[in-house]
């Protein structure tokens, strides 16, 4: 595994880059994408897991962290779906420069889902297949979501600074989310999917997530669209950070199953 | 600031970002060790490891934040060294990169909650370690600190539940004795694995790293209720000659993993201004 940095030099982005174990090369590239905030902390053992196991498969995997967030330049308060797509797009031509391949495909987890969807439409070779593992395709819900679950993270770990800061304000779970990031959030919709561009898509629900019917209608002409939905039941917006890093391993097969699907 | 991302230690197995102050910048007395918290890779929660080590570059203050063996994004342990021995031979490790890469021969770390524990031990085992930060890591019981846990069922409950808690309690002789508490995050607030040390022995082991030029800030959130008040570390340590050659500080409106974005910035400003104060070897001024 190799870490590097990469991208514009006024904004490097920090990625892994993984390639396959040897003698398992395939001609096939992938890249993850994160979710946002506390669910990327929380998550970051699952693409970690993801990515060795992708990479036992015999892909080449790069996983990185969109600008102003975990290891990549920038602050907290410069988030920016904009760029976060600009990110996928840049990192994806990393990984296709760095591998030499000229195929990959994508996978995202929640917000990371929604920007890999997004940045597809923007790709010079679009991706050969998207992997959607419980894309936010309801921006106003998604912030709601963040909103109850700061608040009951102060009322439980921080009821004096409940009182201090206020239960609202523009932040969730630890991180800021900025008015230009809250406006671009409350936009997305299954529509935003509409313009996804890939040969397949995969959408993989956990039980709790609600139905994907509205999502995949949206993306009726972006090629061969599927739903798999997995046992596992997932909590995605909590504080808990400590002991809880999310790996169920139905999900890690539904993935890497729905990657090896030939195109 | 400059950040360059690398791989390092033996088979360049540990994974981590060196944050360096702008080219030009004098010579630092120190450099900045940080790393997990508990399971959260090099980041830290909340991202805070990262703000933190740019804040540290604007002070002209270099820093390595990087995953311990088997931990984010570092490969698997050996498998030849106990959990702790791994964890102090990757933070020694981290050291040496971080020397290579800014010239800073001696190194503040961070320890927050179980990290503290690794922190302690390695600065035990080298003498490269000039700051050691201890956040809820440790923590010492007092009478009052009893009878504020005890009292805030009546405060947040009431009359009812306060009374159902102390007919608990008083079914728990060990609590009547007051013993110092053992095991992993129990009711006391201890961490876990690590065993707590006694107060004698975290009492001689401060003195001796204080006598050795090593400087020792313990930070204490409103997270665990077994630490619940401003001079609890002092009241806990009083008449043993380290209450004043520690620095404390209690973050009374700041939960342990930090969530309110306000209090990460205070919480950010006070490690800094705990790094900026630690001095240089003794006999050698930075350049």
């Amino acid at each position: 595994m190799t870490p590097l940095r990469f991208g514009a030099p006024a904004r490097r982005l920090f990625g892994l880059y993984q390639p396959p174990s040897a003698g398992m090369g395939t001609a096939h590239c992938v890249v993850l994408c994160n979710p946002f905030g506390q669910e990327a902390i929380r998550s970051h053992r699952l693409l970690r897991v993801l990515g060795d196991r992708l990479a036992r498969a015999g892909f080449t995997v790069l996983r990185f962290d969109y600008s102003g967030t975990g290891d990549s330049d920038g602050d907290d308060s410069e988030a920016d779906l904009g760029r976060w797509v600009e990110d996928v797009v840049s990192a994806d031509a990393e990984a296709r420069r760095a591998s030499g391949l000229r195929t990959s495909s994508w996978f995202g987890v929640r917000l990371g889902a929604t920007l890999a969807a997004l940045a597809s439409a923007q790709a010079p070779s679009p991706p050969r297949t998207l992997v959607l593992w419980d894309p936010v395709a309801d921006g106003r819900a998604y912030l709601d979501e963040l909103a109850a679950a700061h608040r009951e993270a102060l009322r439980i770990a921080e009821p004096r600074s409940l009182v201090a800061a206020g239960a609202g304000g523009r932040e969730a779970l630890g991180f800021p989310i900025p008015g230009a990031l809250e406006a671009q959030l409350l936009a997305l919709s299954p529509a935003s999917f509409a313009m996804a561009c890939a040969a397949q898509v995969s959408v993989i629900s956990s039980a709790q997530a609600p139905g994907t019917e509205a999502l995949r209608a949206a993306m009726g002409g972006v090629g061969s669209t599927s739903e798999t939905r997995i046992a596992s039941q997932i909590a995605w917006a909590t504080d808990e950070a400590m002991g809880s890093a999310i790996v169920p391993t139905d999900a890690l097969e539904a993935i890497a199953a729905a990657l090896a699907r030939p195109a | 600031m400059i950040e360059r991302s690398i791989a390092f230690g033996p088979g360049n197995g540990l994974v981590g970002t060196i944050c360096l102050p702008e080219a030009g910048a004098a010579r630092p007395a120190v450099g900045q060790v940080l790393f997990n918290a508990g399971v959260v890779h090099r980041v830290g929660p909340h991202r805070i490891n990262v703000r933190l080590a740019r804040a540290l570059a604007r002070r002209g203050i270099p820093s390595i934040r990087f995953d311990l063996s088997g931990q984010g994004d570092s490969a698997r342990p050996r498998g030849d060294l106990p959990f702790e021995g791994q964890a102090v031979e990757d933070l020694r490790a981290s050291m040496d990169a971080l020397t290579a890469a800014s010239g800073a021969q001696r190194h503040a770390i961070f320890g927050f909650c179980s990290g503290g524990c690794h922190g302690y031990a390695t600065a035990q085992a080298d003498e490269r370690v000039a700051g050691l930060v201890l956040y809820d890591t440790y923590i010492y019981p007092t009478p009052r600190s009893r009878l504020n846990r005890a009292l805030t069922p009546i405060r947040e409950k009431g009359v009812v539940t306060f009374t159902l808690g102390v007919l608990r309690r008083l079914l728990a002789a060990r609590w009547l004795l007051g013993r110092d508490p053992k095991g992993a995050f129990d009711r006391q607030g201890n961490v876990g694995y690590f065993r707590l040390p006694t107060k004698a022995e975290f009492a001689r082991t401060v003195r001796a790293l204080h006598d050795r030029g090593t400087r020792v800030a313990l930070m204490y959130s409103c997270g665990f209720p077994a630490y619940n008040y401003a001079g609890q570390f002092r009241d806990a340590f009083r008449g043993t000659g380290i209450d004043g050659i520690v620095s404390c500080d209690y973050f009374q409106d700041m939960g342990h993993s930090a969530t309110v974005t306000a209090a990460q910035a205070r919480f950010i400003e006070r490690l800094v201004e705990f790094a900026a104060g630690l001095e240089p070897p003794k006999g050698r001024a930075p350049q």
